[in-house]
């Protein structure tokens, strides 16, 4: 396994916030209701503790999955509980006629916020790193919580062994939404973030 | 009593107990059980092979280690002769940005067979691929194996 300095963590987690502040803007416009979302804090970790820390035994819920490209390739994964995701859904108003978790309409709008908030991060990594990277269309999952993360994880970790995982703090109209974010680089994307983030230290 | 596998993980018990594993995706969750000397075991497998990695913490998550690890153990509390029974390998995202030729849940389902067939195990029975999450429950007196599904009911292998 790599070693990753708290320093770095520091770092990433502070890029992660900028993407964080400006998914919330963004969503806010999106939605038309407040949206607060903020990463407390970032942990390197192998595999299986990724799964686990994201793990929801017999839980059913929502992933959207990204995918990254250019620069910086891999992917993300932005999970909510069921609620949550009714809750979002609800934050649409009218916008959605069906607030209904098997709608086509309804998935796209989680779709959606899963794009933006993967975008977000997107940008604020390529501004720091000043490389240009992008994500591909999402696609969605409702079903057992531990079999789409550990799916995600497992698929995204075709070269490495562990995975970065942003413990995530997301408020829509003033209800705390339980969601996660984690974060899958490919191996060469990895190394070069790391290298950028300056000094390990061990 | 009754085990929980966690993912990558893997476990051996004798009867009368239940071996249960949650939110199997395309990951594979195998079982071995000898009906004769009422033992068995169930693995959580992640991933093909142990050998697309330079380096890992934890072997019970490759197929071509857990497999070979849980028979071992097995035969060590007095199994003979085994059958398998397999579950998972599921495709949870139907997206077409994945990469040509990864699908690592066909990819599990295949490496779990190959690794089987070299240990002389046949498979009697199976639930695999689709695109539901999978939770399954093994008990090692009976060998029954229920498996069950968001929105797709229980079924006995």
């Amino acid at each position: 396994m790599q070693q990753v300095s708290s320093f770095q963590l520091d770092v990433l987690n502070e890029i992660g916030n900028i993407g964080a502040g400006n998914a919330a803007t963004a969503l806010s416009l999106l939605m038309g209701s407040p949206v607060d979302m903020t990463l407390p804090w970032t942990k390197f970790c192998p595999l299986e503790e990724g799964c686990a820390l994201l793990s929801r035994p017999d839980e059913v819920g929502v992933g959207v999955q990204v995918g990254l490209d250019g620069s910086v390739t891999g992917r993300m994964l932005l999970t909510f509980d069921e609620a949550s995701a009714l809750h979002i859904l609800l934050a649409f108003g009218d916008m959605l006629p069906e607030k209904d978790l098997d709608n086509e309409m309804a998935r796209s709008a989680l779709m959606e916020v899963g794009n933006i908030v993967a975008g977000s991060f997107v940008t604020a990594l390529s501004e720091f790193l000043k490389a240009s990277a992008w994500c591909s269309p999402p696609t969605l999952v409702h079903d057992y919580f531990d079999a789409f993360v550990c799916t995600v994880m497992v698929s995204g970790c075709q070269d490495t062994d562990y995975v970065l995982v942003f413990k995530t703090e997301l408020q829509v109209g003033g209800k705390v939404l339980h969601s996660d974010l984690a974060f899958m680089p490919a191996e060469d994307s990895f190394r070069m973030i790391m290298n950028a983030l300056g000094a390990t230290g061990g | 009593m009754d085990h929980y596998v966690g993912i990558g993980e893997l476990c051996v018990a004798r009867a009368p107990s239940t071996i249960v594993t949650r939110g199997l995706g395309s990951c594979v969750g195998v079982v071995l059980h000898d009906i004769n000397r009422s033992v068995g075991g169930l693995a959580h497998i992640m991933l093909p092979s142990s050998t697309d990695f330079t380096s890992y913490t934890n072997p019970h998550k490759f197929a071509d280690l857990a497999i070979p690890a849980m028979h071992e153990q097995l035969l060590q509390l007095g199994g003979r002769n085994f059958k398998a029974r397999i579950a998972g390998g599921a495709k949870m995202f139907a997206t077409v940005s994945e990469r040509a030729g990864f699908d690592v849940g066909v990819r599990n389902v295949e490496r779990v067979r190959q690794v089987l067939r070299q240990l002389g195990i046949a498979i009697v029975n199976e639930d695999v691929g689709g695109s539901v999450g999978r939770t399954v429950t093994f008990e090692v007196s009976t060998g029954s194996v229920k498996v069950r599904s968001v929105g797709r009911g229980e079924q006995v292998l």
